[in-house]
C-alpha cells in the first residue's frame, strides 16, 4: 500500500544543507506492521512525515495505493490524509484549550460529519481505551500515558488505512510503553497499517520487520514474523 | 537597562510597529494639546487682556443679534461719563489698494488698521522702533511691520520716510491717495492674536469696532447695566429703536467675532472641540495598542519572574525590571514622535490654520504639556503593570506549572478602536456627500459668470469696457453691478405702516443695470424685468419669491414696494446670494447707472478664448491695475472652503485611526496566530484546510466588527446629523453610508488579521509542531 522510490529530502537552512534521507526505497503492505529504527537525526521523522504527506521530498517518487502523490497539492494532499492516515507523536500533540472529547472529535470534525455520529464514534472509540471517564477533561489533568492515549484515539477515530507513529513510547514509563505497544498490535490485528518509529529493540519487536536506517540510507531489514497479507503494489 | 534592551530586542517586529503607533498617537496629543492651549489663549499676552472688552450692540438689521460695532464717540462718550471706564480704543480695518514708495507702487493689498493713538498702549503688540506714545500722534503717521518695512525701505531707517496710500473707501470702493511719514515699526508675526495687521494708521474718531478697559475691579455685568441704563444718550446705530451696548471680553473675541475683513482671524469655537475630542480618541487608539505590548512583555516574562523570585528577587526588584522597560519603551516613543512633531508641523498648520512654529513648541508651557503627556503613560503603566503582577502567579508563585500562556486581547478596547474609525469612516463620507450636494446644487444663478472689480478711477471707463468685450462672439452678455449675489449685498431696511402700525422689514439689496437679471441667469417669474431697450429704468426694482411672501396678500407687481419710492417691475425666483448654511431671504434688485463691477457671461465652449479677451481688454482700458477678476464658482468655492479643510482633517485622523487600530488588530492577531502555532499544526495534521484555519482564526475578529458597528453607527448618526444642522441645505444622511462604512472597517479589520492567518495556516504543519 506504500511504497517510496528512491526518495530524498533535503534541508536548506541558512547556508547549512542537510541531507536528510538519501535514496531510501521502502515498501510497505497492506496490514503490515513496520517499525523504523536508527540513531537520532538519521531522518526517521523526516521520512515518516514524508509518508504522512506532511512534507514533500526534495526528489523521488512516493505511491500510495498505487497513486503517486509526491507531487500532490496542499488541498489534495489535506483531502488524501483525512480519514486515511492517523497520526501519533512522542509528544502528544494534544490541544490545551479542548477537552478529550473534543479533541478526538477533531479528525471528524473536518470530515464534515454530523454531530451526532461525532458522539457515537468518539464515544466507542473512548471506551476501547478506556478513557471515557475522562472526557472532559483537559489534557494538563491527564497523565502522560492516559493523554498518549488520548492521542491513539484521535489518531483512531475516523477508521484510517494507515497508523504513523513517531516513538510513541518515548515519553512514557515502560508500564505505559507496553500498555501503547498492546494497543497498536490490537489495532493492527484488527487490519490496519502500521508504521512506527521507536528506539527501543524491545518495542520493535511488536511489528513484523524493523527498518533500520542510518544517516539517510535503509541500512538493513530486519524479518520478525511473516506478514499477514500478501500484497505486491 | 542593557537587558531591557535585550527583552526588547527579542519581540522586536510587534515592539517596532507598536512604538510607530504609540509615537503617532503622543504626536497627535501634543500637536492638538498645544494647538488647543495656543488657541484659548489668544489674546491673552496683553499686559491688560482681562480688562479689555470689545463692545457690540444690537444688530438694528438682525433683531436678537449682536455686532462688534461701535458708533462715533460711544467709546469716547463712555470714558468721559463712566469712571469705570479707563480707556477706550477704536480700530477699524480699512483697505489699501496700492502701496508708493519713492516712485515705485506695490499691489501688496496689506492689511491695514486704522486705530486710537493709543494702540500700541492699550494692547501690547511691540515695537521695534517708535515709542509707543508717540508713534501715532497725527492722522499722517503710519506704522509698517519688519517686513513691509524692509520691502520698502531695505536696510535703510523706514523711520521719517514718506509712503503714499491708495485706499478703496467702504462702500464706494472708491480710490482715495494719502501720504504718510513713518513712525514706527513693530514686529511681525504678531504674537497669539485675533488681529493682524501689516500697517496700522490713525483715527481719532469715527464708527468702528471698539474696544474699552474696565477700571480694575469693576465687573463686566455691572458695566453692562450702567450702558443700558445711560442707553438713550450713548450714540448708536438708530434704526427706529434705540439698541444697547454690551462687552464681549477680549478673549472671547477670537472665537464669537464675525469676520469683517482679512486683518482679523476667527475661529469656530467647536473646532477646537473637535480637534481635542479626535486628538483624545487617537492618543487612546495608540494607548490600546501599547497596552497589548506591554501585556504580552509581561506574559513573555512571567515564567523568568517566578524563578527570580524563587532565587531570592523581590517583588519590587522585579516591578522595577518591568518598570526599565517601560520607560524605554516610552522614553523611545516620545522622543520619535519629537521627530515626528517636527516633521508633521508644516502640514498640521496647514490642516488646522494654525500658526504653530518649532520655537513655540520648545516654550515652557508646551514643554509642561508634553511632559504631561509623557507621565500619564509612565503612570498608566505603572498601573497596569501593578495589576498584571497582582492578577498573575509571580505574588504568590503560581505559573511554573502553568504551561500555557495566555494573551490578553482587550476585545473591549478593540471594539472602542474600530468603532472610533467607523465613526470617522461615517463622518467623511457624510461631510464629502455634502460637500457633492452643495457642489451640485442649482443656485438658481449662473455660477460661471466671471466678476471683474474696476478700480473707482476707471468707473467711467466701465461702459466703453462692457461694449468691448461685447462685440466679441465668445462673450455672451456683460452686465454692470455694484453688488452681486455671493460677491457680497448690504441690507436695507424698510419703514412702512398698516393699519396705523409701523412695521419693517429688511431685504438684502443688489443693484445692476438692465442686463444684470439675464446675464446671471436668474429666473423671471413674472413682470416684465428691467428694459433693456433704453427707456428709463429709474426708481425701479426687481423683487425675489421670499419677499413677495412677506406681503402675502398684496400685488405687489406694478405697484411700489412698501416703505420704498421704487416700483416692482418683475419677480425673479429665489436665488442663493451668500452660503448655504442660511436659507435665502428676501431680497431686492435695484436698478442703477453706475457701477463698480462687471458681470461676464461668457461661452463655456469657448472659456479659455474668452478669459484671454478679458485680460486684453483689461490691458487697454485700466493699464495701471492688475486684472482683478473671479468666476462665482471660485467665489462659491471660497465661501465653502471651510467645509474642505474640515473634510481633510476629518479623512487624515480618519487615516490615523484606522492605520492604529490595525496596527493594534495586526499585533493581536500575530500574537494569537503564534500562541496557536502548535494547535493550528496539530489541526492540520487532522485534516484541516488552509482556508478552515484561517476562518478559526478570524472568527473572533468579525464578532468585534460588529459590535463596533452596533456601537459607531448612532453614534455617527448622531454626531453628523448635529453637524448638518449647520447647513439651511442637507444632504441626506443615507443609509448606504453606514453600511459602507462597517463594510470598509470590515474588509480591512479582516485583510489586516487573513494576512498575517494566512502565512501561519499555509505552512508546514511539522514546523509548526517543531516550534515547541
Ligand atoms: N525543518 C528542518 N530544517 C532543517 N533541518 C532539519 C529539519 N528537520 C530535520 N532536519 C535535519 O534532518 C536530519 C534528520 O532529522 P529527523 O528526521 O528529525 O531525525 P530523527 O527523527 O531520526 O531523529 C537531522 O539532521 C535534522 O537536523
Ligand atoms: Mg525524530
Amino acid at each position: 500500500m506504500l511504497k517510496t522510490n528512491n526518495l530524498q529530502k533535503v534541508f536548506r537552512t541558512e547556508e547549512v544543507e542537510t541531507t536528510a534521507l538519501n535514496n531510501v526505497n521502502i515498501h510497505v503492505q497492506k496490514g503490515e506492521f513496520v517499525a523504523i529504527m536508527g540513531p537520532s537525526g538519521c531522518g526517521k521523522s523526516t521520512l515518516l512525515n514524508i509518508i504522512g504527506l506532511l512534507d514533500n521530498p526534495s526528489n523521488g517518487e512516493l505511491f500510495f495505493d498505487g497513486q503517486e502523490i509526491a507531487s500532490f497539492k496542499e488541498r489534495q494532499r489535506t483531502n488524501l490524509r483525512k480519514g486515511n492516515i492517523g497520526f501519533v507523536f512522542q509528544s502528544f500533540n494534544l490541544i490545551d484549550e479542548l477537552n478529550v472529547f473534543e479533541n478526538i472529535e477533531m479528525p471528524l470534525v473536518y470530515l464534515k460529519l454530523s454531530a451526532k455520529e461525532r458522539r457515537e464514534r468518539v464515544q466507542r472509540v473512548m471506551e476501547r481505551m478506556q478513557i471515557a471517564h475522562r472526557a472532559k477533561h483537559f489534557p494538563q489533568q491527564l497523565s502522560g500515558g492516559q493523554q498518549q492515549r488520548v492521542a491513539f484515539a484521535r489518531a483512531v477515530v475516523a477508521n484510517p488505512k494507515l497508523i504513523l507513529a513517531d516513538e510513541p513510547t518515548g515519553n512514557l514509563d515502560s508500564k505505559n510503553g507496553a500498555e501503547v505497544m498492546n494497543l497498536l498490535r490490537q489495532l493492527n490485528e484488527d487490519g490496519t497499517t502500521i508504521v512506527m518509529v521507536t528506539h527501543s529493540a524491545e518495542h520493535a519487536e511488536y511489528a513484523h520487520r524493523t527498518i533500520n536506517l542510518f544517516d539517510g540510507h535503509v541500512v538493513t531489514e530486519k524479518i520478525h514474523k511473516e506478514s499477514p497479507v500478501e500484497e505486491i503494489i | 537597562m542593557k537587558r531591557a534592551y535585550r527583552n526588547i530586542l527579542n519581540n522586536r517586529f510587534s515592539t517596532i510597529i507598536i512604538l510607530i503607533s504609540l509615537s503617532v498617537g503622543i504626536t497627535c496629543m501634543c500637536l492638538v494639546g498645544v494647538f488647543v492651549q495656543r488657541e484659548l489663549a489668544t489674546d491673552g499676552f496683553h499686559k491688560y487682556s482681562d480688562r479689555i472688552y470689545a463692545l457690540s450692540c444690537d444688530d438694528p438689521f438682525a433683531p436678537g443679534s449682536r455686532m462688534y460695532f461701535a458708533r462715533e464717540g460711544a467709546a469716547r462718550y463712555m470714558q468721559d461719563n463712566f469712571e469705570q471706564v479707563e480707556d477706550y480704543c477704536l480700530v477699524k480695518s480699512t483697505i489699501t489698494n496700492r502701496v508708493f514708495v519713492d516712485n515705485n507702487s506695490f499691489f501688496d493689498k496689506p492689511n491695514t488698521l486704522s486705530v486710537s493713538p493709543n494702540f500700541f498702549d492699550f494692547f501690547s503688540y511691540q515695537l521695534v522702533a517708535g515709542q509707543s506714545d508717540k508713534v501715532l500722534e497725527t492722522e499722517n503717521n503710519v506704522v509698517l511691520s519688519e517686513q513691509l518695512a524692509e520691502k520698502y525701505f531695505g536696510s535703510a531707517s523706514p523711520l521719517g520716510q514718506v509712503i503714499e496710500l491708495e485706499e478703496l473707501m467702504r462702500p464706494t470702493k472708491e480710490a482715495v491717495k494719502k501720504q504718510y511719514v513713518v513712525t514706527g515699526v513693530f514686529r511681525k508675526p504678531l504674537a497669539n492674536s485675533h488681529l493682524q495687521f501689516d500697517i496700522i494708521t490713525m483715527m481719532e474718531s469715527g464708527d468702528s469696532r471698539a474696544f474699552i478697559r474696565l477700571a480694575r475691579d469693576v465687573e463686566r455685568t455691572e458695566m453692562e447695566a450702567l450702558l443700558a441704563a445711560n442707553k438713550e444718550h450713548i450714540p448708536v446705530i438708530h434704526a427706529g429703536t434705540q439698541g444697547t451696548y454690551y462687552l464681549e471680553s477680549l478673549s472671547s473675541n477670537y472665537f464669537t467675532h464675525q469676520r469683517h475683513s482679512d486683518a482679523e482671524i476667527t475661529r469656530d469655537i467647536t473646532d477646537v472641540y473637535i480637534a481635542l475630542a479626535i486628538g483624545i480618541i487617537i492618543f487612546l487608539i495608540s494607548i490600546i495598542n501599547y497596552l497589548s505590548l506591554l501585556d504580552n512583555l509581561l506574559k513573555m516574562r512571567e515564567r523568568s519572574f517566578v524563578i527570580r523570585r524563587i532565587n531570592g528577587s523581590s517583588i519590587g526588584a522585579n516591578i522595577s525590571m518591568m518598570m526599565q522597560e517601560v520607560l524605554l519603551l516610552v522614553g523611545v516613543s516620545m522622543l520619535l514622535s519629537g521627530v515626528i512633531i517636527t516633521l508633521s508641523l508644516p502640514f498640521f498648520n496647514q490642516l488646522m490654520h494654525a500658526s504653530i512654529s518649532l520655537d513655540f513648541m520648545l516654550h515652557l508651557n508646551q514643554v509642561a504639556l508634553v511632559s504631561i503627556v509623557f507621565i500619564v503613560l509612565l503612570v498608566i503603566s505603572f498601573v497596569y503593570v501593578i495589576i498584571s503582577f497582582k492578577s498573575s502567579g509571580i505574588i504568590n508563585l503560581q505559573a511554573l506549572d502553568k504551561k500555557k500562556r495566555n494573551y490578553a486581547q482587550f476585545p473591549v478596547f478593540r471594539v472602542f478602536q474600530i468603532a472610533s474609525s467607523i465613526v470617522l469612516i461615517i463622518a467623511s463620507f457624510t461631510i464629502l456627500k455634502q460637500l457633492v450636494y452643495l457642489n451640485n446644487k442649482s443656485l438658481g444663478l449662473d455660477k460661471n459668470v466671471i466678476v471683474l472689480t474696476i478700480p473707482s478711477k476707471y468707473y467711467e471707463q466701465i461702459d466703453v469696457f462692457k461694449q468691448k468685450l461685447k462685440s466679441h462672439a465668445c462673450i455672451k452678455h456683460v452686465a454692470g453691478a455694484s453688488s452681486t449675489p455671493l460677491m457680497g449685498h448690504w441690507m436695507v431696511k424698510f419703514h412702512y405702516s398698516e393699519g396705523g402700525k409701523d412695521k419693517s422689514y429688511t431685504p438684502c439689496g443688489f443693484s445692476g443695470d438692465a442686463e444684470f437679471v439675464e446675464t446671471l441667469d436668474l429666473n423671471l417669474l413674472a413682470g416684465k424685468g428691467f428694459n433693456v431697450d433704453g427707456i428709463s429704468n429709474k426708481e425701479k426694482c426687481l423683487i425675489n419669491e421670499s419677499l413677495l411672501k412677506l406681503f402675502p396678500n398684496q400685488d405687489l407687481l406694478g405697484e411700489k414696494l412698501p416703505g420704498s419710492d421704487k416700483e416692482v417691475v418683475g419677480i425673479v425666483k429665489d436665488f442663493h446670494y451668500s452660503n448655504l448654511m442660511n436659507f435665502v431671504g428676501p431680497a431686492i434688485i435695484e436698478y442703477r447707472d453706475s457701477h463698480n463691477h462687471l458681470l461676464v457671461k461668457a461661452d463655456v465652449r469657448k472659456w479659455n478664448e474668452a478669459n484671454l479677451l478679458i485680460s486684453k481688454i483689461w490691458q487697454e482700458v485700466i493699464h495701471d491695475y492688475p486684472l482683478d477678476k473671479l468666476s462665482l464658482n471660485e467665489r462659491y468655492n471660497i465661501i465653502h472652503a471651510e467645509n474642505k479643510s474640515f473634510i481633510n482633517l476629518i479623512a487624515v485622523c480618519c487615516f490615523i485611526s484606522i492605520f492604529l487600530s490595525m496596527i493594534g488588530l495586526f499585533t493581536t492577531s500575530l500574537q494569537m496566530s503564534l500562541v496557536r502555532t502548535k494547535e493550528i499544526g496539530i489541526r492540520k495534521v487532522n485534516g484541516a484546510t488552509v482556508m478552515e484555519v484561517i476562518s478559526l482564526l478570524t472568527k473572533g475578529y468579525s464578532k468585534w466588527v460588529v459590535a463596533a458597528f452596533i456601537v459607531a453607527a448612532p453614534l455617527g448618526y448622531y454626531y453628523m446629523t448635529s453637524w448638518l444642522q449647520k447647513f439651511a441645505y442637507q444632504t441626506e444622511l443615507s443609509w448606504w453610508i453606514f453600511i459602507a462604512a462597517g463594510m470598509l472597517a470590515y474588509i480591512i479589520t479582516m485583510l489586516t488579521v487573513a494576512w498575517q492567518s494566512f502565512k501561519v495556516a499555509s505552512q508546514n504543519p511539522i514546523k509548526a509542531l517543531r516550534y515547541e
